[in-house]
């Protein structure tokens, strides 16, 4: 066999496995949508959990992951997109779509507004000043001022604005669009940018790059999608109040999943939120008074056994090719 | 030196001429003045040179000019604005770019996406041009490979295209011809004399390497110690008897 045989061979290969891809994405998708009618409401409820995860996590990674930015206040912008779609749907009497769409306007604008000051905190005191903000959230929100807007501890009792049909493909929706507009930024020009600020702030600057706005703008998208799928999220719960909403579990899951997956790869983030999805549930009907705690163990373990996550690991091995669109 | 018509007796170009000028720069660290009321000028689609031993502040220089530092006194002005007080990115964006002494490229990233980050969001044509700027550095080959995995010397030809994709037209290089081997310093000569000849691109460059210096450039700049020592032609800077005193110690 010549050398231009063995580069077609191989260029046929790839297609083949290109082809591969696409068959198995279009036999999940339509899994996915067929779930409802196959298994019962219960495994429904955990998948639905999962399209939650996974927007959640990867709208994480979208800030953390590409800028290297550590957001340890992810729940600020999913209380505030929680709160202000249920405060818009229950009070103000919007179109559910409508509210949870401006939850999700609303955690990107909060997201703009906070990241103009935050993100002038480099490093470590950006983590630190997030975190501090994810403690305060709950506080302000039960301040005589915002009551009369959240309702103070007693929150919101609202009744699901609709079907678990409807919330179980909208949060599918949702998810697919994170992931979906993560790949659109990693694969851009604008992606190139966030990478270069993890990589070097500095020598970023030097080349051009305004690297405050394209910060902020990050975490305006991250945001976006936070406070989107948190509005489904809490119609799901029924119930959101400052305790839920500015959760510290909630805060650390997105995190656990994107470090078990593989920080700022594109799949790694949805990856980690299937396997916690299951892990979790798995542990909490398992172990219901120690399910914490062996969470932390298994996260533990799998971080020691695979740093940098399960993606990174396999594109390291050359299993996975080393491409931004995985 | 001639002095014509739009020259002042310092022989500098009148009027804002010079694409960079240096205005009595002080920058001081501590007790230390790493820059002594330094004046510069440069002058559009030339190569000037910047030479001085160890220490005497040419990276300080361009760490002023760049908006790394701010200075404690003194003005820079680019196409006569006043970019003293701009942002480095705001510098960047007149026009100005530059490559450090200690190469900084984005090891965990491609080739490619080097220079992507340099791209105009605006740009249509952002990854044609990167290709282009590429084939220059002669890197086609290496697109898809991370910056990280290249030569010293592929790395150096990446940051110089890399200032390339937004089109900087005054490109301050520190030490490009350092810890690369000969065959690519000639490379790399070649490259910035062709975008200094075709494309009118200015060049200032620091080098510690003599025959560079002499060879290349059109005027050279000495400092020493944070002061401008002296400055001319290769030639005349050469014998000037300050610059020999510090480089020879006579
Ligand atoms: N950020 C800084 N903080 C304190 N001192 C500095 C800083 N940068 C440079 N200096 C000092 O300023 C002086 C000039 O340094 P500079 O790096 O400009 O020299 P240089 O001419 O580039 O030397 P070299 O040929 O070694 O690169 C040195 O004494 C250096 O120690
Ligand atoms: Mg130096």
């Amino acid at each position: 066999m010549n050398k231009s045989d063995k580069l077609r061979l191989a260029e046929k290969f790839k297609t083949d496995k290109r082809l591969w891809l696409y068959a198995i994405a279009v036999i999940v998708v339509a899994l996915l949508i067929a779930l409802p009618r196959i298994v019962s409401p219960y495994l429904c409820s955990v998948v639905f959990l999962m399209f939650i995860y996974i927007a959640y996590a990867e709208a994480w990674n979208i800030m953390t992951g590409f800028t290297g930015y550590i957001n340890f206040g992810f729940s600020v912008f999913a209380g505030i997109g929680g709160y202000a779609s249920a405060i818009l749907i229950i009070d103000h009497g919007i179109w559910w779509p409508v509210g949870w769409l401006l939850g999700g306007v609303f955690a990107s604008i909060g997201a703009l507004i906070l990241g103009s000051f935050m993100l002038r905190l480099r490093g470590s005191y950006f983590a630190i000043g997030m975190l501090c903000l994810l403690l305060a959230a709950p506080v302000l929100a039960t301040t005589e001022y915002l009551i009369p807007l959240t309702h103070g501890g007693y929150g919101f009792q609202f009744v699901q604005p609709v079907s678990d049909l409807t919330m179980y493909y909208s949060a599918f929706f949702i998810s697919a669009a994170t992931v979906f507009v993560a790949y659109k930024i990693i694969t851009s020009s604008f992606g190139a940018k966030l990478l270069a600020i993890r990589e070097d702030e500095e020598g970023a600057g030097s080349i051009g790059i305004n690297t405050t706005k394209e910060k902020i703008s990050a975490f305006a998208i991250s945001g976006f999608f936070a406070g989107l799928a948190a509005s489904v999220f809490f119609a799901f719960q029924n119930y959101i109040d400052p305790s839920s909403a500015f959760s510290a579990w909630y805060n650390s899951l997105p995190i656990i999943m994107v470090l078990l997956g593989g920080i700022g790869t594109l799949w790694g983030p949805v990856v980690g939120a299937v396997i916690m999805t299951f892990v979790e549930e798995f542990f909490w009907s398992v172990l219901p008074e120690t399910y914490f705690m062996a969470c932390g163990a298994v996260i533990v373990l799998l971080v020691l056994l695979l740093p940098g996550g399960i993606i990174t690991w396999f594109k390291s091995r050359g299993i996975l090719p080393r491409t931004r669109a995985i | 030196m001639m002095i014509s018509v739009d020259r002042d007796e310092e022989g500098r170009l009148k009027d804002g001429k010079n694409v960079l000028e240096v205005q009595n720069v002080t920058k001081e660290f501590g007790s230390l003045v790493a820059l002594n009321n330094v004046s510069i000028w440069i002058e559009e689609g030339k190569i000037t040179g910047l030479i001085g031993p160890n220490g005497a502040g040419k990276t300080t220089l361009f760490n002023v000019i760049t908006g790394q530092f701010r200075a404690d006194k003194g003005k820079v002005f680019f196409r006569g604005k006043d970019i003293t007080k701009l942002k480095p990115y705001q510098i960047a964006r007149r026009g100005i770019g530059r490559t450090w002494q200690v190469i900084r490229i984005f090891p965990n990233m491609t080739v490619l996406e080097n220079l992507m980050t340099a791209a105009n969001l605006r740009e249509r044509n952002a990854g044609e041009k990167a290709l282009e700027l590429l084939e220059l550095a002669g890197l086609v080959a290496e697109k898809d490979s991370y910056a990280g995995e290249l030569s010293t010397g592929q790395q150096k030809f990446l940051e110089l295209v890399r200032i390339l994709m937004f089109d900087a037209d005054v490109m301050l290089l520190d030490e490009v011809a350092a810890g690369i081997n000969p065959t690519e310093q000639l490379a790399a000569l070649e490259l910035i004399h062709n975008l200094c000849d075709q494309k009118g691109k200015t060049f200032f460059i620091v080098e510690h390497d003599m025959d560079v210096i002499m060879g290349h450039c059109d005027k050279v700049i000495c400092l020493n110690f944070g002061e401008k020592i002296a400055e001319g032609t290769p030639k005349e800077v050469q014998n000037n008897e300050k610059v020999i005193r510090v480089y020879f110690g006579a």
